[in-house]
């Protein structure tokens, strides 16, 4: 799978780094003092190395968990994320990551202990009864790449002996073998994203089918796992409603709505500097050439359309899913306000037609 | 449309005469101090011995040639600390010994021959300490390539030419073309991937519109012809074809009201059937 792999020579010697490249015996393995002298360097091209990413194995020194950005949340005061891997193995053409990062390499912090030991000190600082959220990913897959990483089995074991620290694992990936393999756990979450799967075989090239994805759900289920279901981004076609409405009816229909812990929805977004990387990567890409709205710094829908496929998309799963177990990701919450109720008037106007 | 091209950077004569008959090379032009040599997609430089010189090489092609996409390969003998004479490979770490930097090539295509690190140094190697290789232009021409290229776009492709068995006093611009000449096949093979890579770089900005005739129509300001440029293809990428004869077109006064007019035309992609097709 990896052709080139770059190992920090502080980490050279780490159980961790020589176990995953123990299962890469042709690749390429080159050294470096720090990560940062290879991953996302200036004049590097993310959609090149797309094509054929390597592996970076490296330590975090600093900065384990971060606040997550508001509205990540699901019910819990107290929100953070951690990102021992950078980049995914999927190649989703709305993901921030692109716009983020100049290279497509996939980082890991072979330090897992050490994210750990922030994770566990940061819980710790809250009242016992007080749920304390960790995310893991955000900036990657959580389970992509867990027959290399392992990343889930050694946290779940971390996250076992805690009172009050409860971890999402937001995935795409059909990879839950370090899950099934054990007993579910009341403070974890498997959370996964989906699309419905006509917009997902466009816009979400490598990501496991819908079907795939709902039969590794079952089988968490199964075996007694809390389920999180993340509709978003909500992308908009102009039959989102039969798409969305065939997504939401095979999902309910297929899961044990008990053992659902949480449904967020969230429109597609982007910080604009992102988006604007982004389209000069994919020029050529019709989801990126879309006339998005600016507002505050991010780009998305025009607030019409958002506020509309929201809307819908809430009254349709409140008919499969208690109220309270459903969640908004909005934007930063001060500009929530000016989103509420646009005038479709200033949003859209029809004008004569100029194309042929 | 724009153009592409592949770069050989050489230091020396000996390096170049087996690449120059191998891709049926034409001497183009001379500074006085390079020669620059050609066919069709291909350049190659001969830029004497040294990081600067290589820098210089690609300063100078970079400005002779106007073409967009550029893809860089420093050919050339180097000594090792671990291979034999003749073995040829890709630097996937290149490291400048006098200022101790290091720079990383990306590899995005397949190469099944050797990798390995480049040692740049100021005066030839003659202990070879470690089993590296050893030159005197990376550094100085990776810098230089990867201001105008991005990194998966430069590369360093070294022959071992001396080593601790065989001194660096045995080399001979006859052993040199020699050893360069057996590895050509390797060395066309890294050429195509590159010329794959600079294509598919291209392709990327194939889908732009022709905006000579809105630019014949209306005065348009530098900002506003990128506005224009952008919506136009945008347009194209969504699939709609505009009509520079319309209506609202004509009815244009200058480039602002057409550069409002295609923006509001572009909006009702909401409206219509358009979003299926993203």
């Amino acid at each position: 799978m990896y052709k080139y792999i770059y190992v920090e020579t502080d980490i050279s010697a780490h159980p961790r780094t020589i176990e995953i490249l123990r299962r890469f015996p042709q690749a390429c393995i080159i050294g470096c003092d720090r990560y940062t002298e290879v991953f996302n360097r200036k004049a590097q091209d993310f959609r090149l190395q797309k094509q054929q990413p390597a592996l970076i194995l490296a330590r975090k020194h600093t900065g384990h968990i971060q606040v997550a950005p508001s509205g990540y949340g699901v019910g819990g005061h107290y929100n953070f994320y951690f990102s021992p891997m950078l980049n995914c193995l999927y190649d989703c053409r709305y993901c921030f990551l692109q716009g983020m990062y100049r290279s497509a390499s996939h980082v890991i912090f072979v330090n897992y202990e050490d994210f750990s030991k922030a994770i566990l000190t940061k819980a710790a600082k809250f009242s016992k009864d007080e749920q304390v959220w960790f995310f893991s990913g955000y900036d990657c897959d959580s389970l992509a790449l867990e027959p290399i990483a392992g990343m889930a089995k050694f946290f779940l074991d971390e996250f076992e002996a805690s009172g009050n620290a409860w971890l999402e694992v937001r995935t795409k990936s059909t990879q839950i073998r370090s899950l099934i393999g054990r007993n579910s756990m009341r403070n974890v979450v498997c959370a996964f994203s989906l699309t419905p799967s006509e917009i997902s075989k466009r816009i979400e090239p490598r990501v496991p089918s819908v079907e795939k994805r709902l039969a590794a759900m079952l089988r968490l289920q199964e075996r007694g796992w809390s389920i999180g279901l993340r509709f978003d981004p909500l992308i908009y076609v102009t039959d989102y409603r039969q798409q969305y409405q065939n997504l939401f009816e095979t999902t309910f229909s297929a899961l044990d709505s008990q053992l659902i812990h949480s449904v967020s929805i969230g429109v597609f977004r982007l910080p604009r500097d992102f988006y604007k990387v982004m389209t000069r990567l994919y020029p050529d890409d019709a989801f990126l050439a879309q006339p998005f709205v600016r507002q505050d710094g991010q780009i998305s829908y025009p607030l019409l359309l958002e506020s509309e496929m929201k809307k819908w998309c809430l009254t349709q799963l409140t008919r499969y899913i208690d109220g309270q177990k459903l969640f908004i990701a909005e934007l930063a919450a001060s500009n929530s306000q000016a989103r509420i109720d646009p005038d479709p008037s200033k949003e859209i106007t029809n004008v004569a037609p100029i194309f042929s | 449309m724009n153009k592409q091209s592949i770069n050989l950077i050489v230091a020396l004569e000996a390096e170049a005469l087996p690449l120059i008959e191998f891709f049926g090379l034409k001497q183009l032009q001379s500074n006085g101090h390079m020669n620059l040599y050609a066919k069709e997609r291909l350049n190659l430089v001969v830029s004497g011995i040294g990081k600067e010189s290589a820098a210089n090489a690609v300063d100078w092609i970079h400005t002779e040639l106007p073409d967009q996409n550029k893809a860089w390969l420093n050919v050339g003998i180097a000594g090792h600390g671990a291979l034999d004479v003749g073995d040829g490979f890709l630097a996937n770490r290149i490291t400048d010994e006098a200022i101790e930097k290091s720079w990383y090539p990306v590899f995005t295509f397949v190469h099944h021959g050797r990798s390995g690190p480049l040692t740049t140094v100021d005066d030839v190697e003659t202990e070879y300490p470690h089993p590296v290789g050893y030159d005197m232009e990376a550094s100085g021409y990776f810098i230089a390539a990867n201001r105008i290229s991005t990194a998966e776009m430069v590369h360093s492709y070294k022959v071992v030419s001396d080593n601790p068995q065989a001194s660096v006093l045995t080399i001979t611009p006859a052993m040199v073309s020699e050893i360069i000449e057996d590895n050509l096949n390797e060395i066309r093979d890294i050429v195509d991937e590159l010329d794959k890579l600079v294509s598919h770089v291209t392709q990327r900005h194939s889908l732009q519109e022709n905006i000579g005739p809105f630019l014949g129509r209306w005065k348009f300001s530098v900002t506003q012809v990128h506005q224009l440029k952008k919506l136009l293809q945008k347009s194209k990428v969504l699939g709609y074809e505009v009509n520079i004869e319309s209506d609202s077109l004509r009815n244009c006064q200058n480039a602002r009201a057409v550069i409002k007019v295609l923006n509001h035309c572009l909006n009702s992609h909401w409206l219509d059937s358009g979003a299926s097709n993203v």
